[in-house]
C-alpha cells in the first residue's frame, strides 16, 4: 500500500513540475510564432511614406474603375471603399456649404477652395491646387500641386503636397507633414513631423549675420580627446569669440552673441546659443536647448528635452538639409528648417 | 572551516544579488522608464563618406546576399564603400567577391588576406589603418540589413561624443530548431530590454562587433582594432569607454542575423565569448576602476559588472559547491542564503538575459506564443554556465601555461543544411 502512496506521490511530484512545460511542449510540437521578429520597414522615417502609399493605393484602384466611369462620380472603389470624384461639378463635395462631412475617398481634379467648417473622414487627394476652409478637418490630404490649409484646421494622420504646403494660424496637425517644395507654418500652430526642403515660419527672416572674429583660449583643464575636446562643467563662449573645433561640455554651455563654433557641439546641460551666434556643424543637447534669435546652426540639432528656435533663427541650409529632432519644440517667427522637424512630445510656433 | 567556507559564499552570493537586482532595474526601466533614442529621427542630414568592413572566412553560402542587401542601402552611393575583407577563404567566397567587383566598381571592393593572423580582430586591425572615412561600419557576413539601416547606425556620429554605435540583432533562421527559437528569445532580452535599458540609462550599452560601427578618429585615439583581441567588440567598447567616448544602442537600427542551429556550435561560440569577455576584464578592469574620477560613477560600475558577466558561471557553480560543502560537513546555512543564490541564480545569469527579461522583451516586442517555450530556456542556462565555466577554467589553464588562444569562425546555414557543428 505504501508503495503506491510513494508512486502516486512521485508522479504528483513530475506533474506539477511538468506542469509549466505543458505550453512549451506543445508550441515547440506544433509552432505557432516562428516567423521573424519584423525589423521597422526601410520608409517608416520618411515623412511622406503615408502619402505616397496612399497615392499608389488610389492609383491602382481607379485604374480597375471601368473606363466608362464619368469624370464626376459618386460611388464605389473596386474595394468597395465608398468614392467621389469631382472634375467639372466640385458641387459634389458642396464648397459652399459649411458644416457638411465626407465620409468618403475624395479625389478631386480641379483646383478648387473650400468653405471651411467641413470634416473629411476619408483620404483626399488633390490633382490641382487645394484651398481648404478654417475650422476644417482632413483625415489624411494629398495634393500634387499647392496645398493651403485654412486658420484652425486640424489633420489626424497626414498631408503632402508636391507643390507648396501653407498651413493657416491655430491648425492643429497631427502625425506627418510633408511637402516636395516648402512648408510655411502660421502663428499658434501645434505639430508633430514636418518634412520638406524648406519649412518656415511666418514672420521676418533676420538679416545676415556679422562674421565671428575673435580669438578663444581654451579653458583651463579641457582635454583633447580624438577629434574634440572635452570641458569638464560649465562652458562660456565670449561674445564675437570664433572657435575651431568640435567641443563636448558635461555642463551647461553658453554661446554669447555673434560667437561662432566651426565644429560639432555636445552639452549635457542646457545649451543657449545666444542672438546671432552661429554653430557650424552638429548641436547635441541631453537637456533643453535654446537657439537665440537671429542664429544659426548647419545641424542636425538633437535634444532630448525642450528645444526653443528664436525669432529668424535658422537650421541647415538650401544646400544642406538636416533634422531637427527634439522633444518638445517651440519655433518663433520667421524660422526656417531646412529639411525635417520631429518633435515627440509635440512641438507648436508662437503666436 | 565554516567561517572559511561562508565567507565566500557570503561574498558569491552578494555579487549575484547585484547581478540581480541590476536585472530588475533594467527591466523596470524597459516597462515604465523614460526611452532615450536621440538619433533614431534623424532622417535627413548631410551624410558623411562611410566604408562598411565585412570580414569573411569561407562565406560563399551569405555573402552575396549580405552584399545585395548593403547595396540596396538607400545610403547615398557616392559616399558607402564597402570593403570585404577575404580571410584566406577556401571556398568560392574569392570569386563572388571579385564577381561582386567588377558588377560594381568603386562600390564593392575585396581584400583577399593571404598571410598575417587569422580572425576577424587581426582583419580589423590590418585594414582599418587604411580606411579614411569618419565613420566605419561593421557587419558579420551573414547579416542582412535593410535599406535604412546605414543612415540609422551612421546618425549617431553627428554627436561629437558618440565613439560607437551598435544596433539590434534580430535572429531570422528562428524557425529551425529549439536552440534557434530558444536564441530568439535571449537575443530579444539582450537587445530590447538590456541594451536598451543601459541606454536610457546613461550606463555602458555595449558595441557589439556587428550591425554597428566606430567612429575613426576614436579608433586611432585608442590604438586601433587589437589583433590579439578574443573579442574585438568587447575590448573597443572598453577602450573606448575609459578614453572618455560614449557608445550609444539605437533599439530600432534592426538587422537580421543567422544563429547557430546546433549545440556544438553554440557551445563553441558561447566559450568564445566568455574567453574574449574574460580577457578584456583582465585587460579593462584596473583602467576602468582607475577612471573613476572621470567617467560617472555609474559608468564605472555598470561598466565593472559587464565586464565580469561571463565569470558570473564559475562563481555559480562555486557558491552551490560551498553551499553543498557546507551542508555536508554540518554546517547548516543561516539567514536565507540558499534561497538567495537560487533566486539569484535563476535569475541573474538566465542565459545572459534574464529571464523575466526575455519575458519582457516577448512583450515590448508584440510576440504572442513564442514566449511560451520560456520554460525550455532552462536547458540553455545549464549548457551556457557549464560552457562559459569550462572555458574559463581552461583559459586560465591556458594563460598559466603561457598558450595562446585561436579564433573559432562560426558555421553558417544559408543552405539549409542545418551545419555540422563543426565536424568534418
Amino acid at each position: 500500500m505504501n508503495l503506491w502512496y510513494g508512486l502516486a506521490f512521485a508522479a504528483m511530484t513530475v506533474g506539477w513540475f511538468l506542469l509549466p512545460l505543458v505550453p512549451a511542449i506543445l508550441e515547440l510540437l506544433h509552432p505557432s510564432d516562428v516567423a521573424p521578429l519584423r525589423v521597422v520597414p526601410r520608409d517608416a522615417g520618411d515623412v511622406s511614406f503615408l502619402a505616397r502609399g496612399f497615392r499608389q493605393y488610389l492609383g491602382r484602384q481607379m485604374n480597375l474603375l471601368p473606363a466608362a466611369t464619368p469624370a464626376d462620380f459618386l460611388g464605389r472603389l473596386p474595394d468597395g471603399t465608398h468614392f467621389a470624384r469631382v472634375k467639372a461639378g466640385p458641387d459634389v463635395l458642396r464648397p459652399g456649404e459649411p458644416g457638411t462631412t465626407q465620409d468618403r475617398v475624395v479625389r478631386v481634379d480641379t483646383p478648387i477652395a473650400l468653405a471651411g467648417n467641413q470634416t473629411f473622414l476619408q483620404e483626399v487627394h488633390a490633382t490641382e491646387d487645394f484651398v481648404g476652409g478654417p475650422q476644417t478637418v482632413y483625415r489624411a490630404l494629398l495634393g500634387e500641386r499647392r496645398i493651403t490649409l485654412g486658420e484652425r484646421s486640424r489633420v489626424l494622420r497626414w498631408v503632402h503636397a508636391g507643390g507648396a504646403l501653407t498651413i493657416g494660424g491655430e491648425s492643429a496637425l497631427q502625425g506627418r507633414i510633408s511637402s516636395d517644395e516648402s512648408v510655411t507654418v502660421g502663428p499658434g500652430v501645434e505639430f508633430d513631423r514636418i518634412g520638406a526642403p524648406e519649412i518656415r515660419t511666418t514672420g521676418s527672416a533676420a538679416p545676415a549675420r556679422a562674421a565671428a572674429t575673435g580669438g578663444w583660449q581654451l579653458p583651463d583643464g579641457a582635454r583633447r580627446i580624438g577629434d574634440h575636446h572635452r570641458i569638464d562643467g560649465d562652458l562660456e563662449i565670449g561674445a564675437g569669440v570664433k572657435v575651431i573645433g568640435s567641443l563636448v561640455v558635461t555642463g551647461r554651455l553658453t554661446v554669447r552673441q555673434g560667437a561662432e563654433i566651426h565644429g560639432s557641439v555636445k552639452v549635457h546641460g542646457d545649451v543657449t546659443i545666444e542672438r546671432a551666434a552661429a554653430i557650424r556643424g552638429s548641436l547635441v543637447g541631453r537637456r533643453n536647448v535654446v537657439v537665440g534669435p537671429a542664429a544659426e546652426v548647419l545641424g542636425p540639432v538633437i535634444g532630448d528635452g525642450e528645444v526653443s528656435l528664436g525669432d529668424g533663427s535658422s537650421v541647415g541650409r538650401g544646400d544642406a538639409q538636416t533634422t531637427v529632432a527634439a522633444g518638445t519644440l517651440k519655433l518663433g517667427r520667421g524660422v526656417a528648417v531646412f529639411g525635417q522637424i520631429m518633435a515627440r512630445d509635440g512641438g507648436r510656433t508662437t503666436n | 572551516m565554516r567561517t572559511a567556507l561562508l565567507i565566500p559564499l557570503f561574498v558569491i552570493v552578494g555579487i549575484v544579488a547585484i547581478y540581480t537586482i541590476r536585472h530588475y532595474i533594467f527591466t523596470l526601466n524597459r516597462l515604465f522608464g523614460t526611452q532615450r533614442q536621440p538619433y533614431v529621427d534623424i532622417g535627413t542630414a548631410q551624410w558623411p563618406p562611410v566604408t562598411i568592413l565585412v570580414p569573411a572566412h569561407n562565406e560563399e553560402q551569405v555573402i552575396g546576399g549580405m552584399l545585395d542587401a548593403l547595396l540596396g542601402s538607400d545610403y547615398p552611393a557616392e559616399r558607402l564603400s564597402i570593403v570585404v575583407i577575404n580571410d584566406r577563404s577556401t571556398d568560392g567566397t574569392r570569386e563572388i567577391l571579385d564577381d561582386y567587383a567588377r558588377r560594381f566598381p568603386g562600390r564593392v571592393k575585396p581584400r583577399h588576406r593571404t598571410g598575417g593572423r587569422p580572425g576577424k580582430a587581426a582583419a580589423l586591425a590590418e585594414l582599418s589603418g587604411e580606411v579614411e572615412t569618419e565613420v566605419i561600419l561593421v557587419f558579420d557576413a551573414d547579416y542582412l540589413p535593410g535599406a535604412g539601416l546605414i543612415k540609422q547606425l551612421v546618425a549617431p556620429f553627428f554627436d561629437p561624443e558618440v565613439g560607437a554605435v551598435m544596433g539590434r540583432v534580430v535572429p531570422l533562421n528562428l524557425n529551425r530548431t529549439l536552440l534557434t527559437r530558444l536564441l530568439d528569445l535571449e537575443r530579444s532580452g539582450g537587445y530590447q530590454v538590456d541594451q536598451q535599458a543601459r541606454m536610457n540609462l546613461g550606463l555602458v550599452p555595449q558595441y557589439g562587433g556587428t550591425v554597428g560601427g566606430v567612429r575613426r578618429s576614436a579608433l586611432l585615439a585608442v590604438g586601433g582594432w587589437r589583433a590579439d583581441a578574443l573579442a574585438e567588440d568587447t575590448d573597443m567598447t572598453y577602450r573606448l569607454i575609459v578614453a572618455g567616448w560614449q557608445v550609444v544602442y539605437q533599439n530600432r537600427s534592426e538587422c537580421y542575423e543567422e544563429v547557430p542551429e546546433n549545440w556544438p556550435t553554440r557551445i563553441r561560440q558561447i566559450k568564445r565569448w566568455a574567453r574574449g569577455h574574460n580577457q578584456a576584464l583582465v585587460s579593462f578592469g584596473w583602467p576602468l576602476l582607475k577612471s573613476v574620477r572621470r567617467l560617472p560613477a555609474t559608468v564605472v560600475f555598470d561598466g565593472l559588472l559587464l565586464l565580469g558577466v561571463f565569470a558570473v558561471g564559475p562563481l555559480l557553480l562555486i557558491g552551490f559547491g560551498l553551499a553543498t560543502a557546507l551542508y555536508y560537513v554540518g554546517f547548516p546555512i543561516e539567514y536565507g542564503i540558499l534561497p538567495v543564490l537560487g533566486v539569484a541564480t535563476y535569475s541573474t545569469l538566465g542565459n545572459f538575459a534574464a529571464f523575466f527579461e526575455v519575458a519582457t522583451a516577448a512583450r515590448l516586442d508584440g510576440s504572442r506564443n513564442r514566449i511560451r517555450l520560456l520554460p525550455f530556456l532552462m536547458f540553455g542556462f545549464l549548457v551556457s554556465l557549464t560552457s562559459v565555466s569550462v572555458a574559463t577554467v581552461t583559459q586560465m589553464v591556458q594563460s598559466l601555461r603561457g598558450e595562446d588562444h585561436h579564433w573559432e569562425k562560426t558555421e553558417r546555414y544559408r543552405n539549409g543544411n542545418g551545419g555540422t557543428g563543426g565536424r568534418p
